[in-house]
């Protein structure tokens, strides 16, 4: 453009922004909560070998965690729009409930943290109607 | 008679057509939210036109001096001369667009060129930014490796990166959701329908359609695989990325396989790590493409669909 380097980065960026304000005025709508249906459906595609017993949903609707009767888990959380998930075993993760002593129906949240780098701690705040899946959990993480 | 170019210097197509570029996202913007043929999410477009923004720059930061310098010396080797007039950059873009597609290939099968190819897969969403999610690094050893023969055959270094540019150019518009078929155009060229397949992380999918401009090439090599009307395809990787940052979008698998290394018990494991196909592990732990492809035909019996060679019936144009 102007060959000069930090001018035309700074055009370049610009750009950028004027773009992504497009995208956002024009795609403005929120993105829709984590369902049971719909952490069911996108662990059918990722690990369809995965058979869900369990599943915890977070109230905010970011994120579902699913049990497995096999002590394996798996967390499907909201990135934007879409979907991500990821499968492990409920031992190899470090899942903290909050809420001692450790009766299920005192832990009100769950945090989630996986030995992977592409993936942040997942935080799913537990309803009063899940003691019976957080207990399920429990079990598993024995 | 044929017409010296010797005077002819090859333009920087790229930079030429990047106001292209931002012309078509705002009209296809407006032509997915009309039709609803497609998706866009401003978060993903922004890290898809910052990483686009960062592979114009990663050049200058020696890369593109280390690539010019080897093609200079090169072409100092070359077997003959191959002149510079119109034939021979046709010749020289048939020739690159093969070039394109074995390193493309290698780059979905070999988890070292994968960690450089797989940020422009990490989108779940398939627009014209997604074609501009571009990688910061593998630039040096994917023009040394394959670009060199092309001028160590007596192609100019300048004519082979003119037609790469055009190469790419290309490729930009296939990078949509909103054109369906293309009738017998789709039995040469690649196409937004081949090009959706090959983003696709359906089982069905995986590690097809490498193509740059012509299909002719996974047709004849074998990795060709059509759209089926009745399997949408899923765009993304195996194991979709949990960030929109640029950073991590650059850097996860190099990441991961300095992490792998550090476990690594034995020279093959090394090997694995590095050589082998994404998601090898020494004790069969994680997935790659084939155990993929090999769970969904276990899970559905029967075969999964393997890469055909054969020409397709023609589709009706849409």
């Amino acid at each position: 453009m102007t060959g000069n380097l930090l001018i035309d980065s700074a055009i370049s960026l610009a750009g950028i922004a004027v773009l992504v304000v497009l995208t956002r005025l024009i795609f403005s709508a929120p993105p829709a909560p984590v369902s049971e249906a719909g952490a069911r459906e996108r662990l059918a595609f990722d690990e369809p070998d995965f058979e869900p017993q369990f599943w915890i949903i977070d109230m905010g609707g970011r994120a579902a965690l699913a049990l497995a009767t096999t002590g394996e888990a798996a967390i499907i959380r909201r990135l934007g729009r879409d979907l991500i998930t990821r499968r492990f075993r409920a031992t190899k993760a470090t899942i903290v409930l909050d809420g001692s002593p450790a009766a299920a129906a005192d832990i009100d949240h769950l945090v989630i943290k996986l030995p992977d780098h592409t993936v942040k701690d997942i935080k799913i705040a537990v309803g009063s109607d899940m003691t019976e899946q957080v207990a399920a959990l429990q079990r598993a993480l024995v | 008679m044929e017409t010296p170019l010797e005077n002819f210097v090859f333009p920087n197509i790229v930079a030429y057509a990047v106001p292209a570029f931002i012309l078509l996202v705002i009209i296809e913007l407006i032509a997915v939210r009309l039709t609803g043929r497609g998706r866009y999410e401003a978060k993903d477009s922004a890290a898809s036109l910052f990483m686009g923004f960062g592979s114009e720059l990663a050049p200058l930061l020696g890369a593109g001096a280390v690539i010019i310098a080897a093609f200079t010396a090169a072409y100092e080797f070359r077997l003959t001369t191959i002149p510079n007039v119109w034939w021979a950059v046709v010749l020289c873009f048939v020739l690159d667009d093969l070039r394109y597609y074995w390193w493309h290939r290698i780059s979905h099968e070999r988890r070292w060129f994968w960690a450089s190819h797989v940020i422009h897969h990490s989108s779940q969403h398939y627009n014209l930014t997604t074609a501009l999610r571009q990688t910061w690094t593998g630039q040096v050893i994917g023009a040394l490796l394959f670009k060199t023969p092309l001028i160590l055959l007596g192609f100019h270094p300048l004519m082979v990166i003119f037609v790469g540019g055009a190469n790419l150019i290309y490729q930009f518009w296939i990078h949509t959701e909103l054109i369906k078929r293309m009738g017998p155009f789709e039995w040469i060229f690649n196409t937004p329908s081949h090009h959706r397949v090959h983003h696709a992380t359906n089982p069905r999918y995986l590690d097809a359609n490498y193509a740059g401009t012509l299909i002719i090439w996974d047709r004849m090599f074998g990795s060709f695989i059509p759209e089926a009307d009745e399997e949408k395809p899923r765009y993304g990787i195996v194991k979709n990325l949990g960030t929109f940052n640029p950073l991590m979008i650059a850097f996860h698998e190099w990441i991961g396989i300095v992490r792998d290394l550090r476990t690594a018990k034995s020279l093959r494991e090394v090997g694995g790590y590095l050589l082998g196909p994404p998601g090898w592990s020494p004790d069969g732990s994680r997935l790659t493409s084939a155990m993929i492809k090999e769970r969904w035909t276990r899970l559905h019996g029967g075969s999964a669909p393997e890469p055909t060679t054969e020409n397709p019936t023609a589709q009706p144009a849409e």
